[in-house]
C-alpha cells in the first residue's frame, strides 16, 4: 500500500515536471473523472440511502479499492 | 432507522412495513460480468497459447505487467471498478417502499435519472406475480405488478425475493383498511 501512495506521489512529480508527457495526462484526466464521479457517488448513497448501515460500509470498499487501483496505476508511470 | 430522505418522502403517521429490492443474485449476476471484464486481458495470452501452442503471445507475459502496460491495465480496472459501484448504486437504489398507506416506486436509471411515484392502497385493484425460469423457481425471485385504479398506472418491480409474500402484505394491508387510519 505504501508502494502505491509513493508511486502516485512519484506519479504527480513527474507530471508537474514533463507535463508534456500523454500517459501524465490520461493519469490526470482519469483522477479528475474518478473524482467528480466519487463525489456523485456519495451524493447518490447518503442522499438517497432508505436508511441501511450498509452505506458507509460500501463508500469505504469503493475508496479503499480506488486508492489501491490509482496507486497501483501510478506504479506503471513511474 | 429511517434515513433523511425516507423521512422527507413519508407522511407523519405513515410507516415502513417493508423495503423491496431485486433479489441479490440479479447484482451478483452484474457484477460477475465486471469480474469477467477484469480477468479478461490476463486471460487472452493462455487462451491463445492453448489454442495454438506454437503462438509465442505467452512470452509477452511478464511483459504485461511492466512500465506502461502496467499503467493501461491500472486505467482499465478503475473503470471496471468505478462501473461496478455504478451498477451496485443503480441496484441499492431502485427499490420499493411499502407503508401502511402506499407502495412508493423509486427508479434509479442513472445518476442523473430518477423517479419516485406512489399508489395508496386503496386505490390498488390487483397485484400480479410471475416466476419464470429453472433459477427464479429455484430461489423463488420474480415480479410483481401492481394495477391501480387509474387506468394508465402500473408499478412493476423484476426479480424480487418471495414475490408472493410481498403481493399478500399489499392486498392484506389494503383489506385491512390500514391506509384509511
Amino acid at each position: 500500500m505504501q508502494e502505491y501512495f509513493q508511486a502516485f506521489l512519484t506519479a504527480v512529480v513527474s507530471f508537474m515536471q514533463s507535463p508534456e508527457v500523454i500517459p501524465g495526462w490520461i493519469f490526470f484526466g482519469l483522477l479528475i473523472a474518478w473524482l467528480v464521479f466519487s463525489a456523485v457517488l456519495a451524493y447518490h448513497w447518503f442522499t438517497y440511502n432508505l436508511g441501511s448501515a450498509f452505506t458507509p460500509i460500501a463508500l469505504a470498499a469503493y475508496a479503499f479499492g480506488s486508492f489501491m487501483l490509482i496507486g497501483y496505476t501510478a506504479t506503471g508511470l513511474s | 432507522m429511517k434515513s433523511a430522505f425516507q423521512e422527507s418522502m413519508l407522511e407523519k403517521d405513515e410507516k415502513v412495513l417493508s423495503v423491496v429490492r431485486p433479489h441479490i443474485l440479479i447484482i451478483a449476476t452484474k457484477l460477475s460480468g465486471f469480474l469477467l471484464l477484469a480477468v479478461l486481458p490476463l486471460a487472452v495470452p493462455y487462451v491463445v497459447t492453448f489454442v495454438n501452442p506454437t503462438n509465442p503471445f505467452i512470452e509477452l507475459m511478464p511483459w504485461l505487467t511492466e512500465g506502461l502496460s502496467k499503467f493501461f491495465f491500472g486505467v482499465w480496472w478503475l473503470l471496471l471498478w468505478m462501473g461496478a459501484f455504478r451498477a451496485l448504486t443503480s441496484y441499492y437504489l431502485d427499490a420499493w417502499l411499502i407503508t401502511n398507506r402506499r407502495v412508493v416506486d423509486i427508479e434509479q436509471y442513472g445518476f442523473f435519472s430518477r423517479e419516485v411515484s406512489s399508489v395508496f392502497l386503496k386505490s390498488v385493484e390487483d397485484a400480479t406475480t410471475s416466476i419464470n425460469g429453472v433459477f427464479p423457481t429455484l430461489l423463488n425471485y420474480g415480479d410483481i405488478e401492481i394495477q391501480s385504479a387509474a387506468a394508465m398506472n402500473r408499478f412493476s418491480i423484476r426479480g424480487v425475493p418471495n414475490p408472493r409474500a410481498i403481493r399478500d402484505l399489499i392486498l392484506s394491508q389494503k383489506q385491512a383498511g390500514a391506509h384509511l387510519v
